[in-house]
């Protein structure tokens, strides 16, 4: 086998430290992402490699330009791809386990970035599930006897992202 | 910018003391290692974030943008402001040495 799927690695490793280790345990056990793209956070290829220590890491950037890619590249990190909002990199290492972020203040930036595009997202697909619940009891729109299938599945979608933004907001401040 | 000089930190201050040269990115990661005999390693995400924080504040500029790297250099504020932090470290070094 050269190729295994990952079915929602993201969001079932949602704050980007659990991500990066879930990944870097991939690596070990010689399994690598290659080309994320936003369809990865849903279903994720990993190649077949040689089982090697690899670092990630996950960094939530709206929008990226050739400076940020640069400092990262200079630094010795490989993009390995944009999964949604978020740019991963990977660096093979003996030894230290190399850091991106090496203070607690960018830490603390980063996790408050992906919890801005977590709860802004939460807050709209739940907001979408409300609308659903009230239209279909109401009795309006199409095929409305699906309401309760189609705001369930909203909500199973929004409640996730609802709770992995307070997980990154209230994780304590160091 | 009363709030970031409350809060800067080890990693700003030495970002501040690096570019009183223009410097990009991993130019100041280099810098900063160097100067620091290596005690102070800066990560690319880290440096990436405080420049962003430090270009907003007004406390550095952009000066050019060469083979896909943001130059960056003190602006006047900046410069002001690394006086003043540097100023208060060593008022508070004289405070620990007047105890210890």
């Amino acid at each position: 086998m050269t190729r295994r799927t990952a079915w929602f690695a993201a969001f079932l490793n949602p704050t980007p430290t659990k991500l990066e280790d879930w990944l870097e345990l991939q690596a070990s056990l010689g399994w690598e992402p290659r080309d994320l793209d936003d369809m990865s956070a849903i279903r994720m290829h990993l190649h077949a490699a040689k089982p090697a220590k690899v670092r990630y890491v996950v960094d939530p950037q709206q929008s990226v330009d050739d400076s940020y890619r640069a400092t990262y590249e200079d630094a010795g990190w490989h993009h390995v791809g944009e999964l949604s909002s978020l740019q991963v990199w990977s660096r093979r290492y003996k030894g230290a386990r190399p850091e991106a972020f090496t203070d607690n203040t960018s830490r603390d930036a980063r996790d408050r970035r992906l919890a801005w595009v977590t709860g802004v997202l939460g807050a709209l697909v739940l907001a979408g599930a409300a609308v659903r619940v009230a239209f279909g009891v109401a009795g309006a729109g199409a095929s409305s006897e699906d309401w309760p299938l189609e705001a369930g599945l909203l909500a199973l979608i929004g409640l996730p992202l609802v709770a992995v933004t307070a997980v990154l907001v209230r994780r304590p401040r160091t | 910018m009363a709030d970031l000089k409350e809060e800067l930190s080890e990693t700003m201050y030495c970002i501040l003391l690096s570019l009183r040269d223009e410097r990009h990115g991993y130019g100041i990661i280099q810098h900063v290692a160097d100067f620091t005999a290596g005690h102070v390693q800066l990560g690319a995400g880290t440096v990436y974030t405080s420049l962003k924080k430090l270009e907003r504040a007004g406390w550095i500029d952009r000066t050019r943008t060469e083979d896909r790297r943001h130059y960056y250099a003190l602006t006047d504020r900046g410069t002001r402001a690394l006086a003043e932090q540097t100023q208060r470290i060593e008022r508070l070094h004289a405070y620990g040495r007047g105890i210890a």
